[in-house]
């Protein structure tokens, strides 16, 4: 088992040094960031020296040198546009997303597994179609247009709620509701399927047979071993969290890493692009390690093959 | 505030080190400063050059003796100015907080605080303007701006210059293009109804005209200068004088622009340029690649800014100088023109120390440029920006910075 785990993690490492050559190269590809901060009274001297200030008169592999040694030494530069530490602008930026995304994350969680077993056990009744329902909706409604009527109902109109901002709970209410609307359908389709297939399974008509509760054998048996394919994807949903609240963040004015991603790489903030993707893969690539272990533990089986 | 701020300012702003796009001008002609007395700062040039008033007007002084003290990091954090506001906190990505500075020696704000708050999207900001979380909302669209003061009863206000919306025309003398021949160039100017886009696509918001970075009442505008009429008869003939399109190796034009709003401009003149049998595309291209073609030199026949349009829209100024150094000169970034005449009138107006002289030579280098239609005003767009009942009269600098005119707004 630890062996498994170390070969794990130097797998994730070594996907970490290519992720980091591929945005170092990617960014750069898609354009010069001068080409944005320049004014109509930037004369070609003044473009020129810009471009030395920031570093970007040198050849890419010189920039790529200065930005590995920084990165050895935890540094991954300033910000272009804001000229402050990249690394300092996430530090502003994450707990924010943090504030927001883990309660989206555990409410979502919560319900998708009540409703999703609930429509697994008791499959074409009114409360599946009634799961399956919620499930269509979330996943065809656009999340901007979501976010903006509830915005007009909750707040312009019904005046319960603020617009926009953070500072007290009634701040949360709008955009952790929409966040939760767009996490819950397709992990709750999840574990209804998941369900669906281990209720049909051999051990459960035993298990039926044997006399057991419907209950005991629906949370205790059936449950445990449903949660294998939901448990990746609540892993993949909670990496995705860091950055994946864009819409939400940018309708509520909620000052998070989502916002921060897209207006530094609609500006070329080369520092701050590679600093967030870095983060980013580095969550996704640690969650990965997680859900592998946590399989091990969830699933003897997997426990076993693996040892 | 002493000449020793001043100094400490200019130096600073005018050091190698600054990436302001206005320390250039500072820096390229600078000999030495010095202070003469406490309230005597003298800044001494190579060569005269009398538009310097326009950067130094760009230049905001700073405490020498603060920002020594706590060095270049913490007065980032905690700024210091000599404005009508004090500052009070950043929150990062998220509101500026200012408090009235009430020893301002002359604009004392009858408000004690203003929350400047960073709200990207529009359909936000309108919606905290109607709960009240926001007594101003700026950057509304002009259909959502009319909406909400016709039907909700917002009051709007003009804060800064008119948006000047102009075309520019990079290459003329080295393109094989249609773009290179003047009439060809004339022909797209008459072919605009300006009136029928102010009255319809800005519903009375803008008015026709404008010049490069110049409004009526900018430095050396003069009165009697109007925009291009709306002739499609004579923009035909010009056209067929021309040879339009077989005269040309090249017929292609194409129309750079970025997302956002800019495309319905664009459409809009496709379909005037159209209607007069002048086909151009329309290319809808990243904002890093179109500013790496209008703002990055480039006269090579084949470059890809040669022969082809691009539009800007942006806040008109005081004083056009500097801007019209890039647009028309045969230096300039936007690559338009190659006129020794042109560069010559410059000259003679930008380094002229008679005021009213450099100023009616101004006038007569802009009237000069205007004739080779590198670049044509479309519109001048009002900037206008929604209030609620909780404000009353905007009494001072209107026409420049928010933060300015947000001193002299009075309680209802």
């Amino acid at each position: 088992m630890s062996r498994y785990i170390v070969i794990r993690i130097l797998q994730a490492f070594l996907a970490l040094i290519g992720i980091t050559v591929l945005v170092f190269i990617l960014v750069r590809a898609s354009g010069d960031p001068t080409h944005l901060i320049i004014t109509p009274t930037s004369t070609p001297e003044e473009i020129a020296n810009l471009k030395k200030q920031l570093g970007l008169d040198k050849s890419y592999p010189e920039q790529f040198v200065v930005f590995i040694t920084g990165l050895a030494r935890g540094e991954f530069g300033d910000s272009i546009i804001k000229r402050k530490p990249a690394a300092e602008m996430i530090k502003e930026a994450l707990p924010n997303t943090i504030k927001l995304g883990l309660p989206a994350f555990f409410i979502a969680m919560a319900l998708a597994l009540a409703l999703g077993v609930l429509a697994a056990a008791k499959r074409d009744s009114i409360y599946d179609a009634g799961v399956k329902l919620v499930a269509v909706l979330g996943q065809a409604l656009p999340g901007f247009w979501v976010a903006i009527m509830a915005m007009l109902l909750f707040s312009v109109r019904l005046r319960l709620l603020p617009v926009a901002g953070y500072g007290t709970l009634k701040h949360y209410v709008l955009p952790v509701g929409t966040m939760v609307f767009f996490l819950l359908p397709g992990m709750m389709r999840l574990v209804r399927s998941s369900m669906l297939d281990v209720l049909d399974a051999e051990y459960i008509k035993l298990a039926r047979i044997k006399g057991l509760s419907e209950t005991k054998i629906i949370w205790k048996h059936a449950l445990r071993n449903a949660l294998i394919g939901p448990l990746t994807t609540a892993g993949m949903i909670f990496a995705s969290l860091i950055t994946g609240a864009v819409i939400t963040e940018i309708i509520f004015n909620w000052p998070g890493m989502g916002r921060l991603l897209v207006e530094a790489v609609a500006a070329r903030d080369f520092p701050v692009v590679q600093a967030i993707t870095m983060l980013v893969a580095a969550m996704v690539l640690g969650m990965n390690i997680i859900v592998d272990i946590a399989y091990a533990f969830v699933d003897p089986q997997i426990r076993y093959q693996k040892s | 505030m002493t000449a020793h701020d001043v100094k400490f300012t200019v130096d600073r702003f005018a050091s190698e080190e600054s990436t302001n796009p206005w320390s250039q001008y500072l820096r390229n002609n600078l000999n030495y400063t010095e202070v003469v007395d406490d309230y005597t700062f003298r800044y001494h040039t190579n060569t005269p050059e009398p538009t310097l008033l326009v950067p130094f007007a760009w230049t905001r002084i700073l405490p020498k003796k603060y920002f020594e003290e706590v060095g270049q990091e913490e007065f980032r954090k905690r700024p210091v100015g000599s404005g009508p506001w004090k500052f009070v906190e950043h929150v990062p990505e998220t509101s500026f907080k200012l408090e009235a500075n009430t020893e301002h020696w002359f604009q004392v704000p009858e408000f004690q605080y203003v929350v400047d708050l960073q709200v990207p999207e529009e359909m936000t900001r309108i919606s905290m303007l109607r709960t009240g979380e926001v007594d101003i909302a700026l950057g509304i669209s002009t259909d959502r701006l009319v909406e909400l003061r016709d039907k909700e009863g917002f009051r709007t206000v003009q804060i800064g210059d008119p948006i000047i919306w102009s075309i520019s025309f990079p290459g003329t003398w080295v393109t094989n293009k249609p773009t290179g021949d003047i009439r060809v160039r004339q022909a797209m100017s008459l072919a605009i109804n300006r009136q029928e886009i102010c009255d319809t696509f800005y519903q009375g918001l803008a008015k026709p005209g404008g010049r490069w970075y110049m409004h009526p009442g900018s430095y050396g505008w003069d009165p009697s200068w109007q925009a291009d009429p709306y002739d499609p008869e004579r923009a035909k003939q010009l056209l067929e004088e021309a040879g339009y399109p077989h005269a040309f190796a090249d017929q292609t034009i194409k129309y750079y622009v970025t997302e956002g709003p800019g495309v319905d401009q664009a459409q809009l003149l496709q379909g005037y340029w159209a209607a007069v049998g002048i086909d151009v595309q329309l290319e809808i291209v990243d904002s890093v690649q179109w500013g790496g073609m209008f703002f990055v030199r480039n006269t090579e026949p084949d470059a890809p800014n040669v022969g082809n349009i691009f539009p800007w829209s942006f806040s008109s100024t005081p004083n056009s100088v500097y801007h019209s150094a890039n647009m028309y000169t045969s230096t300039g970034v936007h690559s338009t023109g190659n006129d020794q005449k042109a560069d010559a009138l410059y000259v003679r107006a930008t380094t002229e120390r008679d005021f009213e002289k450099a100023r009616q030579y101004w006038t007569e280098f802009r009237e000069y440029v205007e004739t080779l239609y590198y670049n044509v005003g479309i519109v001048m767009i009002e900037p206008n920006v929604l209030i609620s009942d909780k404000l009353g009269e905007f009494t001072t600098f209107k026409h420049l910075f928010l933060y300015d005119a947000l001193a002299g707004i009075k309680k209802p």
